[in-house]
């Protein structure tokens, strides 16, 4: 009969709800995932922090600073590179999408 | 550690991680929706212009491709685990109906067969490239395959070992003999890029000189400004 779905089409559509409902519950379980396990590497902070007080000499806090300045700053060039080249993408597309709708008026 | 390096140091890890984990999966995403937008207006061109023997499958292309521009943020190998897990034990007798390029007639079947092809390569090139997990599996792949690919390479530095590589010319020769009406979809698909290759070859020639202050110094300059203002144009609207 038209207009009316089969059986099989509902039970797809019942099975397409319940994996959507399930996949969302996972991810919002595991969007904690990130924040959960950056607070977490407290503990290990907190646990070598008195052995590094005892093996810390002068030159240790000028170290750390460095060291982090450079992933700091590896960190800043990559995400500023990948920027860069979507800007690029984003106007090349819009050339595209120019040429394209001047062609379609055409 | 003084409070000052302390804060400077949590502010710094939190821009390197926004940097990193943020920044660049979102430009990877955007590139991978601009790559996917090129090839559905590729193909809707040729559904329009009516070069097509039977545009319906490639209908069903065109809604693949937007599905795909619409889920790129799904497109990972850890989110397309989950959902893996998530339809483990559903979903096992459904047909969804995919676009095949056998369901294309056969004078557009290499055509379809590249558009297919680029949506995969496109595809796993955002699975691989375009999230943290992807990175992770690359890194852990590049791992175990490194020894093998070494090892094949001092194979072939050592004992001197051919091993079978794409020979176009032979599958040319092999095309030709196999009857010569009918060619093979790499045979036509390397004609294809070699006869491109050559016309951009011819229009780069052409251009360079077209604008060679020699040929016409005042025709040169015009050229050059009114292909700066239409660049210009094209990005600023």
């Amino acid at each position: 009969v038209p207009g009316r779905r089969s059986r099989r089409e509902q039970q797809l559509e019942i099975d397409l709800e319940r994996v959507r409902g399930r996949y969302s519950l996972l991810r919002q379980i595991f969007s904690l995932y990130s924040p959960l396990s950056i607070a977490a590497l407290y503990i290990p902070f907190r646990a070598a922090q008195p052995i590094a007080n005892v093996l810390a000499g002068s030159q240790t806090e000028l170290r750390v600073s460095i060291g982090v300045s450079i992933v700091y700053s590896a960190a800043i060039t990559v995400g500023g590179a990948a920027l860069l080249a979507k800007n690029r993408s984003q106007g090349r597309e819009l050339q595209r999408l120019r040429e394209r709708i001047e062609k379609l008026e055409q | 550690m003084s409070a000052v390096t302390f804060v400077a140091l949590i502010a710094w890890g939190l821009a390197a991680w926004l940097a990193i984990f943020l920044v660049v999966p979102s430009c990877m995403q955007s590139m991978f929706r601009h790559r996917l937008w090129r090839l559905r207006d590729n193909v809707v061109d040729q559904i329009r212009g009516e070069r097509l023997v039977d545009a319906e499958p490639f209908r069903k292309l065109v809604r693949e491709i937007e599905c795909a521009i619409l889920a790129a943020r799904e497109v990972s190998p850890f989110r397309i685990t989950l959902l893996r897990f998530a339809s483990r034990d559903l979903l096992r007798d459904a047909k969804f109906d995919y676009f095949d390029p056998a369901d294309v007639d056969v004078s557009d079947r290499v055509l379809a067969e590249g558009y297919l092809n680029e949506l995969r390569a496109a595809f796993y090139r955002q699975m691989l490239f375009g999230s943290p997990s992807g990175w992770l599996l690359l890194i852990v792949l590049s791992v175990l395959t490194f020894p093998v690919a070494v090892a094949v390479v001092l194979l072939r530095l050592i004992r001197g070992i051919h091993l079978p590589s794409t020979d176009l010319s032979r599958s040319r020769r092999v095309g030709a003999e196999g009857g010569g009406t009918q060619k093979r979809p790499e045979i036509i698909v390397a004609e294809f890029r070699s006869h491109r290759a050559e016309v951009l070859a011819e229009v780069k020639i052409r251009m360079r000189k077209e604008l060679s202050a020699e040929a016409d110094p005042e025709r040169a300059v015009l050229l050059l400004r009114g292909r700066h203002d239409r660049d210009n144009l094209s990005v600023c609207v």
